[in-house]
C-alpha cells in the first residue's frame, strides 16, 4: 500500500478520533467535593507541673519537627519596658543552646508573636528525645551567659526599616493605644531593653517561666514514650511561675481621623495597609472575619492586579491572637497610583458591606478552608506549628476540628452582619509607607488628613 | 525512609512522568516542570521566561479565560503557584484526589493549547504585574536589592544569571514573541510531570489521555552558561535607608553537582553553625549571619551575610566577616564542627521531602536533573564523600584566595 493509500485508509478513524478528542478536551472534568480528606490529629499527655507533650506521628518520615511553645507574651512585659520579656526568653534560646542543638545537626529557629515564643528544629528520629530534653533543661535551669544575653538583645532588636516592616508596625500602632501590649507587634523598643541586666532577666523569668506555660510538640518520626521518659526527670520539680498576667482590654472602636504616612524617600512603590481590631482566636465568630478577609483579598486582587496591573499581590488576613486579632490588608502599589489604590480599597470595603453573599458561597468557602487546613497539616512542619500556635493562643488541640464542625451552621446573613460591624471604611486605620513627595499630595487631594510619622518613631529607636 | 510506590515512564511524545503512590492523605500533588528558565531569555529580552509563566495563568484554548483562581478554587486546589528559576519553570498545585482529572486537563491544555489565546491587553497587563513583582522583590526590599547586586556583579549583562530589576526590557514584546517562546520550550519532550499522593486507580490512563495526544516539539535551543568572569574584588555600596549595616560577600563557585559543589555546601553548614559564635566572641554587635552555597547549573555563588548592631559601620561588619573567613581557612575550627555540619546536611536532605508537595517538587527536580525520581541517596553519598581536607581546600582556594563581590548597605553607607 502506498503511503497515500495508507493515509486515506486511516482517515475516517483519525477524523473520528480527532472529533471525539476535541469534544472531551473542550469539556471541563467536573469538580467534586473532597470525600477522603481528614484533619490529622495529635495525642497529648500531661508532663510534670502542667507542661504537656503533644505528638503527631508521620510514619514515612526519617526526621521529626520538634518544638516548644512558651506562653509568655507581650502582656507579661513590665508596663514600661515593651519587649523586655522577648529579649529575656531569647537569652535562653539564641546563644549557647543553639550550639548544643547544632551537635545534633539541628539549626533551631525562634518564633515570636504577641502571645509567646517558640523554638523549633528538625532532627533525625533517634535524636528527638535528647533534643527536646536539651531545650527543657535550658528552660528549667534558666541558664544563660552574658554572651547569650548580648546576642538576645541583638536578635530581638527592632527590625530593619524596610517599607513592609514599617507598614505592619505603624498599622499596629494606629490600631492599638500606645500602652496596649499588642501595640508593638511583639517587637522590643530600645527603651524596653536599655541597660538590661542579667539579674533583672533572671527575676523576670523566674516569676513567669513555669512548666504550666510550656508545651512540647513532636511531628514526624519519633518514639513518644522515649520522649516522655527523657522529659520527665528534667521537668520534675520545676517550680511554677508566680506572676499573673494582667487582663488585656480590647481598645474601643473609633473613627479614623487621619492617614498615617511614613516617608521613605526615593522608593518607587508605596506600601498601603489598612486594618482594625478583630476578634480573639477563641471567639466563635472569628471565622466570619477569616471569610471576610478572603472576600476582601479576592475582590481587591481583581481590581488592583487583574484589571489594572497596579500591584503584584494583595494580602488580607484576620491575624489570630489570644485576646484580639487584627483584621488587615496590605499591598505594594506603584507610588503614583496610591490615591487610586486607596480609593478602590475603600470602595471595596463599602461594597462588601452592602452587596449580600449567599449561603452557597459561604459553605463553599468553608469547605475550601477545611481542605486547606487538612492539606497543610500533611506536612510535619505545619503540624508542629499548629500545635505550637494553639498552645500560645490558649486553645485546645481539637479547636480547629470543633471550629469547622460549628461552621456547618454558619450562614450568609451572619457574615453580612459581621462585615457591617467590622469593615466600615471609616473605622479602618490606614497607613502608607512611601515617598512623601509622591504619595502625600494624592492622599490630600482625595480629602484625607495626613499625619506623618518618622521611621525611627515607628521603630522606637 | 520507606520508599513509596514510585513508577517512572516516558510517553511516546517524550514527556517524562513519575507517579508517586502514597495512600492515606486524600490529596494529590501535581507538578509540571519545564526545562526553560531565565537562562533561556532571548538576547535583549531578560524576563521573557518569567512573563510567559504569568501569561499561562490567563487561560488556554479549552479551559477558561481570565479568572484562573476561581477556576481552580472550584477544584479546591491549594498551594497553586509557579516559579521561574534560572533553568526551570515549575507549575504546582495540590487537590483532593477527586479533582485530579480537572488539574491534568488544565495543565495539559496550557502545555499544548496556548497559541492564539493571549491578547495584547493581557500581555501588557502581565508585563506590568511582572514589573511590580520585580520591583517589590528586587528593588524595594533591602535583602532582595543586595542579592540582585551580588548576582549582577558576579554575572553582569548579558549573562543569563543577571537579574533585571524591572520589566522595562519587556516593553515591545509581542504576542508572536510569546507564542514562539512557548512553542520552543513548552513541549512535552522538554517537561517532567509528577503526580504524587493518593492516586486514583486510573491515574496513568488519565495522564495518557490528556498529555499523550500532545505532539513532541523540536529540541529546544539552549545556550551554555559561562562561568563568572570575575577576576578581582568588586565592591558595591547600595543606597541605604536601613540604620543597621548589612554586608554580603559572594564568591563564584562550582556549578551544581560538579566537583566542589558538595564541599561548598559543607563549608556553608560549618559557617552557619559557628559564625555567630565567632563573630560575637570578638566583634560583639553582629547578628543575623547567613551562609549559603546557591547552587546553579554551571556556575554558582557562595554567599555570606552579616548585619551589625545600630551604629556599627558597614566596614566593621565586613572586617568581621573577613576575620571569620580567615579563621575558617586556617582550619581553626573543631572537628566536631565538621561532623555537626555533615549531620545537618543529612537532616536537610531527608527533611526536604517531608511534605507531599515537597516530595513532588523534589521528584520533578530529580527526574529532570538526575533521571531518577528520588535522588536523596545520591545527595547523601555526595555529602558523605566530603572530608575535612576537601572543605578546608574550598575555604582556602575559593573563600580566601578567590575573586569576590562585596555589597554594603545601611548603617551610614
Amino acid at each position: 500500500m502506498t503511503s497515500r493509500r495508507r493515509f486515506l485508509a486511516a482517515l475516517p478513524g483519525s477524523v473520528l478520533l480527532s472529533g471525539c478528542a476535541g469534544l472531551w478536551r473542550a469539556s471541563a472534568p467536573p469538580a467534586a467535593d473532597a470525600l477522603h480528606v481528614r484533619l490529622p490529629t495529635f495525642t497529648r499527655e500531661p508532663l510534670a507541673g502542667g507542661a504537656t507533650l503533644s505528638c503527631s506521628p508521620i510514619s514515612q518520615l526519617a526526621t521529626a519537627e520538634i518544638g516548644v511553645s512558651i506562653a509568655v507574651g507581650a502582656a507579661d512585659d513590665p508596663p514600661d519596658r515593651p519587649g523586655f520579656g522577648r529579649t529575656a526568653i531569647a537569652a535562653l534560646l539564641v546563644g549557647s543552646l543553639r550550639e548544643e542543638l547544632a551537635r545534633l545537626g539541628a539549626e533551631p529557629q525562634i518564633h515570636w508573636d504577641d502571645d509567646g515564643a517558640a523554638v523549633s528544629a528538625v532532627v533525625e528520629a533517634a535524636d528527638v528525645p535528647l533534643a527536646l530534653a536539651t531545650v527543657a533543661e535550658r528552660l528549667r535551669s534558666r541558664r544563660f551567659t552574658s554572651a547569650d544575653l548580648g546576642m538576645a538583645v541583638l536578635e530581638t532588636a527592632p527590625p530593619g526599616d524596610d517599607p513592609s516592616v514599617l507598614a505592619a508596625l505603624a498599622l499596629r500602632q494606629a490600631i492599638f493605644p500606645a500602652a496596649h501590649p499588642y501595640a508593638r507587634g511583639g517587637v522590643q523598643t530600645l527603651a524596653g531593653v536599655r541597660g538590661i541586666e542579667p539579674d533583672a532577666v533572671e527575676r523576670h523569668l523566674s516569676a513567669r517561666l513555669g512548666p504550666e506555660r510550656l508545651a512540647f510538640v513532636v511531628a514526624g518520626a519519633a518514639d513518644t514514650d522515649a520522649v516522655a521518659a527523657a522529659l520527665a526527670p528534667v521537668l520534675q520539680g520545676m517550680p511554677s511561675g508566680t506572676f499573673t498576667t494582667p487582663a488585656v482590654v480590647a481598645p474601643a472602636s473609633r473613627e479614623r481621623t487621619a492617614i498615617v504616612l511614613v516617608p521613605r524617600a526615593g522608593v518607587d512603590q508605596c506600601v498601603l495597609a489598612a486594618g482594625c481590631v478583630g476578634l480573639p482566636a477563641a471567639h466563635p465568630d472569628a471565622l466570619y472575619l477569616d471569610l471576610a478577609a478572603l472576600l476582601l483579598q479576592w475582590s481587591l486582587y481583581e481590581r488592583l492586579r487583574e484589571e489594572r496591573g497596579l500591584t503584584y499581590g494583595v494580602a488580607a488576613d484576620h491575624g489570630e491572637a489570644r485576646h484580639h486579632g487584627v483584621f488587615g490588608v496590605v499591598t505594594h502599589v506603584d507610588a503614583p497610583a496610591t490615591g487610586m489604590a486607596l480609593r478602590l480599597l475603600l470602595d471595596r470595603l463599602e461594597t462588601l458591606r452592602r452587596v449580600p453573599v449567599d449561603d452557597a458561597w459561604v459553605h463553599k468557602r468553608i469547605a475550601v478552608e477545611f481542605v486547606r487546613e487538612a492539606y497543610a497539616r500533611q506536612s510535619a512542619d505545619r503540624r508542629l506549628h499548629t500545635a505550637l500556635r494553639l498552645h500560645r493562643l490558649g486553645l485546645a488541640l481539637d479547636h480547629d476540628e470543633r471550629r469547622y464542625a460549628a461552621m456547618q451552621r454558619f450562614h450568609a446573613a451572619a457574615l453580612m452582619h459581621k462585615l457591617r460591624e467590622f469593615m466600615g471604611p471609616e473605622r479602618m486605620a490606614i497607613v502608607a509607607v512611601g515617598d512623601e513627595k509622591v504619595v502625600r499630595p494624592q492622599l490630600e487631594r482625595a480629602g484625607h488628613e495626613v499625619v506623618v510619622r518618622t521611621a525611627a518613631d515607628v521603630l522606637g529607636v | 525512609m520507606p520508599d513509596p510506590q514510585t513508577r517512572v515512564r516516558k510517553l511516546a511524545n517524550g514527556l517524562r512522568v513519575a507517579l508517586v503512590d502514597e495512600a492515606g492523605s486524600g490529596f494529590v500533588a501535581v507538578v509540571v516542570r519545564y526545562g526553560v528558565g531565565a537562562r533561556d531569555d532571548p538576547p535583549g529580552r531578560p524576563g521573557l521566561a518569567h512573563l510567559v509563566e504569568h501569561l499561562l495563568f490567563t487561560g488556554s484554548r479549552h479551559t477558561y479565560r481570565g479568572d484562573y483562581f476561581s477556576f481552580v478554587a472550584d477544584a479546591q486546589a491549594l498551594a497553586v503557584n509557579a516559579t521561574t528559576a534560572a533553568d526551570a519553570t515549575t507549575y504546582r498545585q495540590v487537590v483532593p484526589r477527586e479533582n485530579l482529572e480537572r488539574v491534568l486537563w488544565l495543565e495539559s491544555d496550557r502545555m499544548g493549547f496556548m497559541a492564539g489565546q493571549v491578547s495584547v491587553r493581557e500581555l501588557e497587563l502581565s508585563r506590568r504585574i511582572v514589573d511590580g513583582e520585580l520591583r517589590q522583590k528586587l528593588k524595594n526590599d533591602a535583602r532582595g536589592a543586595i542579592y540582585r547586586a551580588l548576582w549582577n556583579a558576579a554575572f553582569p549583562p548579558p549573562h543569563p544569571y543577571c537579574e533585571p530589576e524591572d520589566a522595562a526590557a519587556l516593553i515591545g514584546v509581542t504576542v508572536a514573541d510569546v507564542e514562539a517562546f512557548h512553542r520552543d520550550y513548552y513541549a512535552p519532550n522538554n517537561a517532567v510531570l509528577v503526580v504524587a499522593g493518593a492516586l486514583p486507580g486510573n491515574a496513568e490512563a488519565l495522564i495518557e489521555r490528556y498529555f499523550g495526544e500532545l505532539p513532541a516539539g523540536r529540541e529546544p535551543p539552549r545556550a551554555p552558561v559561562e562561568p563568572s568572569k570575575l577576576r578581582a574584588e568588586v565592591q558595591h555600596e547600595l543606597l541605604a535607608r536601613d540604620r543597621r549595616a548589612r554586608v554580603a560577600v559572594a564568591w563564584p563557585s562550582a556549578g551544581v553537582l560538579t566537583p566542589g559543589d558538595a564541599e561548598a555546601d559543607v563549608v556553608a553548614a560549618v559557617l552557619r553553625q559557628n559564625l555567630r559564635g565567632w563573630l560575637l566572641a570578638r566583634d560583639g554587635g553582629i547578628d543575623l549571619v547567613l551562609a549559603q552555597q546557591h547552587s546553579m547549573p554551571d556556575a554558582s555563588l557562595f554567599v555570606v551575610e552579616a548585619q551589625g548592631r545600630p551604629g556599627l559601620a558597614a566596614g566593621a561588619v565586613q572586617a568581621a566577616i573577613d576575620r571569620a573567613i580567615d579563621r575558617l581557612a586556617r582550619g581553626d575550627w573543631e572537628d566536631m564542627s565538621f561532623a555537626s555540619a555533615s549531620k545537618s546536611l543529612r537532616v536537610d536532605v531527608l527533611h526536604r521531602r517531608s511534605g507531599l508537595l515537597e516530595r513532588a517538587l523534589a521528584a520533578a527536580h530529580d527526574l529532570a536533573r538526575h533521571d531518577v525520581a528520588d535522588a536523596a541517596p545520591q545527595e547523601l553519598a555526595r555529602y558523605a564523600a566530603v572530608d575535612p581536607d576537601g572543605a578546608l581546600r574550598f575555604a582556602r582556594e575559593v573563600l580566601r584566595a578567590g575573586p569576590r563581590v562585596v555589597v554594603r548597605a545601611g548603617g551610614g553607607s
